[in-house]
């Protein structure tokens, strides 16, 4: 089930990324709660079936947005970040990740997330 | 060789008693799928199968896909091949739309280093998709589809690989040796992909090096170019994404018809117009407002249906905010069945 909403979001739902980052840390052992969280995105699904992504602007700049969590994460403290491309004003290319390791500080995990978003940049 | 086909078809007509009725899709019967030669020509479908599978022959014969051999020399094992049966049925009715058969290799028997050397092929990027979906839509340039018929048929192999005779058509023994890839080799897609690379470059394309699956075509055209309106350049820019056998093409359109017309020599393909549908996502355009816009609604229908939430209730968050998800024993354990579903 996760798979097939990865799949989902990696083609036209950005909004689906943090979420699906979320359940997609329990493959290995999922719980009650994990698949309960999985099926409340199905009902999100449901409820954003005819959301469409649009490709639209005119100048043909790149910006790109990123934000990071700081040590927000129960199991293993680790930071979650996120980013975004825009070209011309739509996305094009969009993610919710952990971050490999433990940031001791929030600066740190900002710039992490920096080095992430610009790597993709390139 | 599609004369050998079609008296091989008359021939089977008799042998199978299939009366003549007239090919009216309105004369089929509803029934599962054959799985071999043996059960299409016992279902009651018989002369639609048939048919299809003649035009399969007859395909395979126009691109010279394989030649019979009768030398005994061959030592070489022939691959092992087999009939697939499909049908298209319309979505909303469930009647059967058309019939379709492929003779298939078993791609499965095949030896690496022996039968085939390298299979990789490549498929263009979601990320450049957009990007250049953005850029037609913002240069308003046109957006068509095509569709290659058969194209894994055209691809051509450099490998010795011979193939036993399609079951049903009698040509007298033999066996034949490949010429063309066939639907099921491992290495059908890499060799379709190639000779699609080769006729793009030759009309003028270049591949891009940062995905292989997309060409473009500057057109200069001089007349048009001038000190003031330099430009002008930037409209006669075409692109060619491909995804195995459905191509997408942005241009402006005197080109873009061009374009086909030039692929259509080398290969047998089917235009479907503007682009509606291209790898599941579906294509909705606003010209006047210059935007093109993706959705999934089929995909997350289906996979809606497929767990059995169709029905569920619609919420406005996909996950609550703050929430913390926990590994570990603190709750029940899911069962395998629905750990594998998870």
């Amino acid at each position: 089930m996760v798979g097939a909403l990865g799949y989902l979001m990696n083609c036209t739902r950005p909004d689906l990324a943090f979420a699906i980052g979320k359940v997609a840390q329990f493959m290995a052992y999922p719980m009650m709660t994990h698949m309960a969280a999985v099926k409340q995105i199905f009902r999100y699904v449901k409820g954003s079936i005819n959301t469409k992504h649009m490709l639209t602007g005119t100048r043909n700049n790149l910006v790109a947005y990123f934000d990071a969590s700081w040590a927000d994460d129960v199991n293993d403290s680790r930071s979650i970040y996120g980013y975004t491309i825009l070209y011309g004003n739509s996305a094009m290319l969009w993610k919710s990740r952990k971050h490999k390791g433990v940031s001791l500080l929030r600066t740190d995990a900002e710039y992490l997330a920096a080095t992430e978003t610009t790597r993709d940049l390139c | 060789m599609e004369k050998r086909y079609s008296e091989a078809y008359e021939k089977l007509k008799k042998e199978y008693i299939v009366e003549d009725i007239e090919l009216d899709l309105k004369n089929s019967v509803e029934e599962s799928t054959p799985k071999s030669w043996k059960q299409a020509m016992r279902s009651k479908n018989r002369a639609f199968w048939l048919k299809a599978c003649c035009d399969e022959m007859c395909a395979i014969a126009r691109i010279g896909v394989f030649i019979i051999t009768r030398d005994i020399r061959v030592r070489k094992r022939p691959l092992p091949a087999k009939w697939v049966f499909s049908t298209k049925k319309d979505v909303q009715t469930g009647k059967i739309l058309k019939f379709k058969v492929r003779w298939v290799a078993r791609g499965d028997l095949q030896k690496k280093g022996v039968d085939y050397k390298e299979t990789f092929a490549p498929v263009a990027s979601l990320t450049t998709l957009r990007i250049l979906l953005q850029l037609i839509a913002s240069e308003d340039l046109e957006l068509d589809q095509m569709d290659v018929v058969s194209a894994f048929l055209n691809g051509s192999i450099d490998i010795l690989v011979f193939l036993i005779q399609p079951e049903g058509f009698d040509l007298g023994g033999g066996i034949s040796c490949l010429l063309k890839s066939i639907y099921g080799m491992c290495q059908a897609a890499k060799a379709w992909y190639e000779v699609l690379n080769s006729v793009l470059e030759a009309i003028g394309f270049k591949r891009l090096m940062t995905d292989q699956a997309v060409w473009i075509r500057w057109t200069r055209d001089i007349l048009q170019v001038t000190r003031d309106k330099p430009q002008v350049i930037r409209d006669k820019l075409q692109v060619v994404v491909a995804h195995v056998d459905d191509l997408l093409m942005g241009g402006i359109r005197p080109i873009v018809d061009d374009t086909k017309a030039q692929l259509a020599k080398s290969f047998k393909i089917q235009d479907l117009g503007e682009a509606k549908v291209f790898i599941g996502l579906n294509i909705t355009r606003d010209r006047a407002a210059r935007t093109i816009s993706l959705d999934q609604a089929h995909y997350a229908c289906s996979i809606l249906e497929s767990y059995q939430l169709i029905d569920c209730n619609a919420i406005s968050i996909s996950i609550q905010p703050g929430v913390q998800l926990r590994r570990g024993k603190a709750d029940e354990i899911l069962s395998t069945k629905e750990a594998k579903l998870y």
